[in-house]
Parts: C-alpha cells; sequence; structure tokens
C-alpha cells in the first residue's frame, strides 16, 4: 500500500465510517438472535424427550423404581412445575454460568467432564483445520497460476480424489499404511500436539479437496473478469493480478464455505475421533447419545451450534470489510 | 492533423489468425500519427475487439498474428509476453466498454490509478494523480478517489479508466467503445475528456454517430478487412464501399408514420408512484402517462429514476403505491402486452429452437389451440415479416447474431397482434444497421395499430422513432413530456 495524499475526510467519508459500524452492528445483532434460537432449541431436547424427564433423572441416581413421593420431589427439585419460560431463563442462567446439570450416568458435572476432553478435540480439529486452508489457499493459488498446467492438472485429480471418497476412507489408508506400516505416530493416542499431527493432515487434506476447487474456479473467474483484463493493459503481471484483484475477490465465498463447515467440523468430530482413537470428546459423546444421557447431548450440541454461529459471524465481518458494497447504507 | 514525426501506431498488413484456423482479422493496414483520433467503425463481429486486443497483445496464446505492427516505431507483432508487459501502460493505453467492469470493486477508485504506476514499480505521485482528475472533469478529485468505484457515476468513473490509462503518457490509447455503458448526455463529455488526456486516440465503436462527431479520420471494417479509410465529412458526403452505406443508413430518417395516432388511450396513468419500506424507498414518483392504440412514446431518465418502475407499472407486474391506473379491457386479455428485452440472447431460451420462442405467446390462455405445424407456420411467417425468412427456423438462438436475437424477440412479440408493446432499451445491444432494422421493424408494429412504449438511453433512436418522449428527471422527480415534430 501506497501513502495516501493527504487525508481529507468529508461527511461523506464519516459516513461511509458509520456504515462500517452500522453494518457490524447489524450481523452482531443478527448473531445473537441466532444463538438464542440455539438455545431454544437445545433446551427444547429435554422436555420435548419422551418419558418424565424425573423418572430418568431418578434413574441415573441409581433408583430404579421410585415411590411417587421421591419423583414429586425430584419434580420439584428438577422445577418442572414452573412455567416452561421460566424454566428456560433458568437453564439458561445456569448455562450461562457454564452449568450443565448432572449428566444422567456418571452424575458428575457435565461442564467438568467435558472440560477434560474438549481440549483434546480443540487440538485435532484446530489443527485440521489449519491445515485445510493452508492446503486450500495454496492449492488453488498455483492451480490458477498453473491454468491448464501440469500443476493445475495434478491438483485437480487430487480435488476430484478427495471430494468423492468420504474422510474415513483417508482415515484408514493413513492408520494402516502411515502409522501401523511406518510406525509414524500412535495407534493410541496421547493428546500432544505431535500425536494429532498425522490424523489432522488428513482431515485437513480432505477437507481442502472441495475448498480448493471452490477457490480455484473463483479464482479464474476473477482472473477471467474485465478488472484483470484493464490491470493487464497497464502492465501488471499475472501473479500481481491473482494476489492483489483475484484473491480479495474471490475468497468471500471461500470463507463463508469454511465458516459453514466448522459445525459439521465439530458435529463430526465423534467419527473421526473413533478412527484415530483420539480421546477427545467423541467417544464421550457417542456414549451419551446411546444412553440418551440428555444433559450431555445438549451442552455438545450448544458448542457445535454456538460455533457455528461465531464463525458465520467471523466471516460477515471479515466481509463488511472486505466488501465496501456491503457495508453501503443505501443498497 | 498531420505530423513529420514517427506514427504513434502503425498497422501494415495485420493479421489475426485463431487456433481453429479462422482469420477475424485479415490484412489491415492505418497508422494513427501523434495527436490524432482515429476511428475504427464497425458492426458486431466485424473484428473491431479482435483489433483491439491484438494491438494489446492480450491475442491470446493460440492466436497468431501476421503482418508488422509498430508502436511508437518499435515492432511488437512477434514480442514476447515479458516484452508486452514491459511496454503496456508506456507505450500504449487502453480504455475499455464499461468503467464498473474494469474496476476492482473491492479497491478504492484512486488505488485503481495508482495501478498504473505501481505495477512498473514507479513510486505514485499522488499529487498529480488528484490534478490529473481535476482537469478531466472530475470534482473534489482529492476525496472521491478514496471511494469504492460502485459509489462513483459511470461518466465520472470513466473519467479515473482514461486518467488510468494515460498516467505513464503512452503516445497511443485504445478506447473500445469507451461510451456504449454511459447515458448519452455523459458520453460526449467523456469523448472529449478522451481527447483532451493528450495521447492519439484509436476509438473503437460501431456507434457511426458518435464516430462522425469525433474523430479526424474513420476506417470502415467488415468482416474482418478494412474497406475504407476516409475522413468523416469524405465519409459522409462520399462513401464508397457498400458496408459503409449500410452503417450510414442507421442515421437516415424512419419513413413517415402511416397512421395517425387514436386520441383515445389505452392505458392510463395518474399520479401513479411506487415507493418501498413504507415510502421510505421511492421508485418512482408520482407519474401522469397516457398511451393511445398505434402510438409510440419513447421514455428516457438517468439510472435510478425509475424506468424499469413505470415499466412494470404499465405491464401490470407492479401496483401502484399510489395515485391510479385506468386500463382499456382489452388489455385484460392474456398476451395483451407483450414484452422486448435490452439482452435479445438472455431473453430467448437457448435450447428451443427459435421458431418456438417466437410462437410462444400463441400457446397462451385465451389463444385458439394449434397444431406444431400451424404453430411453425405462424412463425415463419412472422420471421418473414422481420427479415429473417433465411434463418433456418430450427436454429437456437446462439447461432444467431445479436441483431438477429433481437428480430426474433420483436417476431415474438408481435405474433398475437398485442395491443400494446413494451420495449426497455431493445437496441443497446445492438450494432448500427440492426438498431436501423429493429427500430424500423417497431414502427411498423405501431403502423399496425399497437401502442408502443420504448425506454431507451440513445436520443437520436427516440427521436427518429417516438411520437413523443418522456423524461424521468431523478433530481425533479418530475415527469416531463416532450413531443417531436414529425410530419
Amino acid at each position: 500500500m501506497g501513502h495516501g495524499p493527504e487525508q481529507v475526510i468529508s461527511s461523506d467519508q464519516i459516513k461511509r465510517r458509520g456504515g462500517l459500524m452500522f453494518a457490524a452492528l447489524i450481523r452482531l445483532g443478527q448473531a445473537a438472535l441466532t444463538a438464542l434460537a440455539a438455545c431454544v432449541i437445545v433446551f427444547a431436547l429435554l422436555p420435548l424427550a419422551p418419558g418424565d424427564p424425573a423418572n430418568r433423572v431418578l434413574l441415573a441416581r441409581g433408583v430404579e423404581t421410585p415411590t411417587p413421593a421421591e419423583i414429586e420431589a425430584t419434580r420439584v427439585e428438577l422445577g418442572l412445575y414452573d412455567p416452561m419460560p421460566v424454566q428456560f431463563i433458568n437453564w439458561l442462567g445456569n448455562v450461562m454460568q457454564g452449568d450443565f446439570g448432572l449428566s444422567f450416568t456418571s452424575q458428575a458435572s457435565v461442564t467438568q467432564e467435558i472440560l477434560e476432553r474438549l481440549p483434546a478435540t480443540l487440538i485435532l480439529l484446530g489443527l485440521a483445520l489449519g491445515f485445510s486452508i493452508v492446503f486450500s489457499l495454496s492449492f488453488a493459488l498455483i492451480a490458477a497460476g498453473f491454468r491448464d498446467r501440469w500443476p493445475d492438472h495434478l491438483i485437480r485429480i487430487y480435488t476430484q480424489i478427495g471430494a468423492a471418497f468420504p474422510t474415513f476412507v483417508f482415515a484408514l489408508l493413513a492408520l494402516t499404511f502411515l502409522i501401523v506400516g511406518f510406525q509414524m505416530g500412535q495407534v493410541l493416542a496421547d493428546v500432544t500436539w505431535q500425536a494429532a499431527l498425522i490424523p489432522a493432515f488428513i482431515i485437513g487434506l480432505d477437507r481442502a479437496a472441495s475448498w480448493t476447487q471452490l477457490l480455484r474456479a473463483g479464482l479464474l473467474q476473477a482472473m477471467a473478469s474485465g478488472y484483470a483484463d484493464v490491470a493487464r493493459t497497464r502492465g501488471a503481471s499475472e501473479g500481481r493480478i491473482l494476489l492483489r484483484h483475484a484473491l480479495p475477490n474471490a475468497i468471500l465465498p471461500f470463507l463463508t464455505a469454511i465458516g459453514v463447515s466448522i459445525g459439521a467440523l465439530i458435529g463430526g468430530a465423534p467419527l473421526i475421533e473413533a478412527i484415530f482413537t483420539w480421546p477427545g470428546l467423541g467417544a464421550y459423546v457417542l456414549e451419551a447419545l446411546s444412553a440418551r444421557n440428555y444433559p450431555v447431548i445438549q451442552a455438545y450440541v450448544l458448542i457445535a451450534a454456538l460455533s457455528y454461529v461465531a464463525a458465520a459471524l467471523l466471516v460477515d465481518l471479515a466481509a463488511i470489510l472486505l466488501d465496501p458494497r456491503l457495508r453501503d447504507p443505501s443498497k | 492533423m498531420t505530423s513529420l514525426a514517427k506514427p504513434a501506431l502503425s498497422c501494415s498488413g495485420l493479421s489475426v489468425r485463431y487456433p481453429n484456423g479462422s482469420m477475424p482479422v485479415r490484412n489491415v493496414s492505418f497508422s494513427v500519427a501523434a495527436g490524432e483520433c482515429f476511428a475504427l467503425l464497425g458492426g458486431s463481429g466485424t473484428g473491431k475487439s479482435t483489433i483491439a486486443r491484438a494491438l494489446l497483445g492480450l491475442h491470446g496464446g493460440g492466436s497468431r498474428i501476421g503482418g508488422s505492427l509498430q508502436l511508437d516505431g518499435v515492432d511488437m507483432a512477434q514480442a514476447s509476453k515479458a516484452d508486452w508487459r514491459r511496454i503496456r501502460g508506456h507505450k500504449i493505453g487502453f480504455v475499455a466498454q464499461n468503467p464498473w467492469v474494469s474496476c476492482d470493486p473491492l479497491r478504492p477508485v484512486g488505488d485503481h490509478v495508482a495501478e498504473a504506476w505501481r505495477c512498473h514499480g514507479l513510486p505514485v505521485r499522488w499529487a498529480e494523480i488528484v490534478a490529473r482528475l481535476d482537469r478531466l472533469g472530475v470534482p473534489e478529485a482529492a476525496v472521491r478517489i478514496h471511494a469504492p468505484p460502485h459509489t462513483w457515476s459511470g461518466g465520472m468513473l470513466q473519467r479515473a479508466a482514461i486518467s488510468a490509462a494515460t498516467a505513464l503518457t503512452p503516445p497511443i490509447l485504445v478506447a473500445d467503445e469507451p461510451t456504449s455503458a454511459l447515458d448519452a448526455d455523459r458520453a460526449q463529455s467523456v469523448i472529449q475528456a478522451l481527447k483532451s488526456a493528450g495521447s492519439a486516440i484509436l476509438l473503437i465503436s460501431h456507434d457511426i454517430d458518435l464516430v462522425l462527431r469525433n474523430a479526424d479520420r474513420i476506417g470502415v471494417l467488415d468482416q474482418g478487412e478494412l474497406v475504407e479509410v476516409a475522413t468523416p465529412s469524405d465519409l459522409r458526403s462520399r462513401p464508397r464501399h457498400p458496408a459503409t452505406k449500410r452503417l450510414l443508413a442507421a442515421l437516415a430518417p424512419l419513413p413517415p408514420r402511416r397512421k395517425a395516432t387514436s386520441p383515445s388511450p389505452l392505458i392510463r396513468l395518474e399520479a401513479a408512484g411506487v415507493s418501498y419500506k413504507r415510502g421510505r424507498i421511492q421508485a418512482l414518483p408520482a407519474t401522469n402517462l397516457s398511451i393511445g392504440a398505434g402510438e409510440i412514446v419513447g421514455l428516457q431518465g438517468p439510472s435510478g429514476s425509475g424506468k424499469s418502475t413505470l415499466l412494470r407499472l404499465v405491464m401490470g407486474l407492479e401496483t401502484p403505491s399510489t395515485g391510479t391506473i385506468w386500463r382499456d379491457p382489452i388489455l385484460q386479455r392474456p398476451g395483451a402486452i407483450l414484452p422486448v428485452f435490452q439482452g435479445p440472447l438472455a431473453s430467448l431460451v437457448p435450447h428451443w429452437p427459435i421458431w418456438r420462442s417466437i410462437s410462444e405467446p400463441l400457446t397462451a390462455r385465451g389463444q385458439p389451440r394449434l397444431s406444431k405445424q400451424q404453430l411453425k407456420a405462424r412463425a415463419a411467417e412472422a420471421m418473414q415479416s422481420v427479415g429473417l425468412e433465411l434463418v433456418d427456423p430450427h436454429a437456437r438462438p446462439a447461432e444467431l447474431s445479436l441483431g438477429q436475437c433481437q428480430r426474433v424477440a420483436i417476431a415474438r412479440a408481435t405474433i398475437t397482434r398485442p395491443a400494446l408493446i413494451v420495449a426497455d432499451e431493445p437496441t443497446s445491444a445492438l450494432d448500427s444497421p440492426s438498431i436501423q432494422h429493429v427500430s424500423t421493424l417497431l414502427r411498423q408494429a405501431a403502423d399496425h395499430g399497437a401502442a408502443l412504449l420504448v425506454v431507451s438511453h440513445d436520443q437520436g433512436l427516440l427521436a427518429r422513432l417516438a411520437d413523443r418522449t418522456v423524461t424521468l428527471d431523478a433530481k425533479n422527480l418530475q415527469a416531463t413530456t416532450s413531443g417531436h415534430t414529425q410530419d
């Protein structure tokens, strides 16, 4: 970026800066509403589930044949006679303080149990996300820069294969050859960054396939656009056009795709962790699902939903920072 | 204008051969002297844009350039990509057709201009950028260069593009239809800005009116060959080649109206206006308009003045928020109002044979049921009436020229003899001969009794075609009517 001329701030510009704040506030408000809606749905899992919650809680506490008095006492204790909105607000208040209640199966605090397992999942997913962003960005730029030459052909074969097969195929291959065959990494993994490398690499490589396709297509479209052509007539090199003009214009759909798949990534974590025997939340959540351990399921679904909302918000904010048309109040 | 110095640009025997062996440009020779404005004039498909791309070295990897192409005395016909990159901007500048398309939408306009220096690794002189924009007629340039392209008007943005193209003072500036995306009243001032920028100009256009007014010399292209070079006055008074004569025919007045217009209106808008979001967004201010049978009403106004909304009101696709619309009962039957759109190709179903598009209005509710053979026969009749009798009715729209596609659209719009035809910029995508053809056809439809509402930014067209013209003004939010004297 060169130095601009002396900064003259006109009322026009102030309005535009106001436009940025306004657009950002709108997105924030929308995100808050989405988060609230997610909370309502997650809360509704419990009262909408079949059977008497009091019975289930008592069963979880080891009371197999409770007396009517015991059931009555538990109902009062759980606040089941309160109107639904009051129950929701109580529940939401607890959740905001990090209290998801007691696990139906272990009687331990759900929050405590999740916090023990969360770091492992975060390490794996974070590393996988990082890998996939780096892979897709570099592959797409290489493919677009070498359009219709061998690097492009190679990358397109990779994206086809990656998009065609589900992750676990590659995971199994990696397990068989890399980890068992060549003794790289561990079968029963400890939670360390090193141990997460190979699984994250595989997940990242797989995720990156469709993102590479998306970004490559966007880059090629931008390279064929009028502004790219005009930049050529000014004497700009292809590389300069690719990085300065095509990439910023093509990156928004790419960021949106990443934002959308964050929720899917967390939702799909149990499967991935099961393959690599990764001691994260996966096994815990699978177990909770089969035991209908609602407080655990609620906590996990809420984490996935809120991560999605946060990611979508970040993508939206990036979009209005990047594209002046999106913060123009007249549009 | 003569100059003893070497020409800014000279081609001799220039040809372009595509990988498939076809030659869209053959044996073209001309030169542009320093300070001269030389125009290449031709209809669509005559090789204008191919020449422009070849002159900039953007002819594409597979294409081959033959002959010689000298820029400022250096032969570039066989130059490498790296050679081309060095001389672009320095020896030759380019102004594209649509200023919004040619600016990166994410970057402020100042960046777009500064790129001219930056991509050659030169320091950006902001004070000079502002001063040059100021000279080209951009007010408050110092502030405006921080704004993104979508906030600029077309005329202003095209000035910025001119400033960027001439930043390194190239001896020659290639301008490919630089005004066809602009409103007519802004086009002339942009041409003035182009000429004042200091380079010799190669103006590429299909608009014979524009070229006659502005060029020092004109070269007429026909089927990839340069068939005639003359000064504007010679071209006008003594055209030699048939292609030139065809282009000049576009300036000829249309035949006089055959039928007097009926005094009783077919549709009448009384203070009809449209607003959205509870009146906060006004799409169309209260407007009075009445159209009688057989009458041609022109409609013009800057973008955003409500032209499209008014069309939608007339077609019944929108209801007025204020005021009333009275329609003759004849307009209630299906197919009584038919449209002709701006993009002829986009308005035809791509995989349908054209006979099916043309005869589609005959299949509307209320029409007698016809067999496929009957529909084809009616379509063939309609094609004859628009001069397409030599075109295969089974052809797909992509096999036709744009002008032919628009004639197909007109055949479709007239096949049921509708009471009202609504045409939205029907000629803006067409070259001069096609414009003449299409306006003659629209005039014929009116002579047969149809009422016509024609939106166009081409004032010359409206003056020739319409009985009167309504102007929507964005500032005054008022519709004013002016009549054309035609006898």
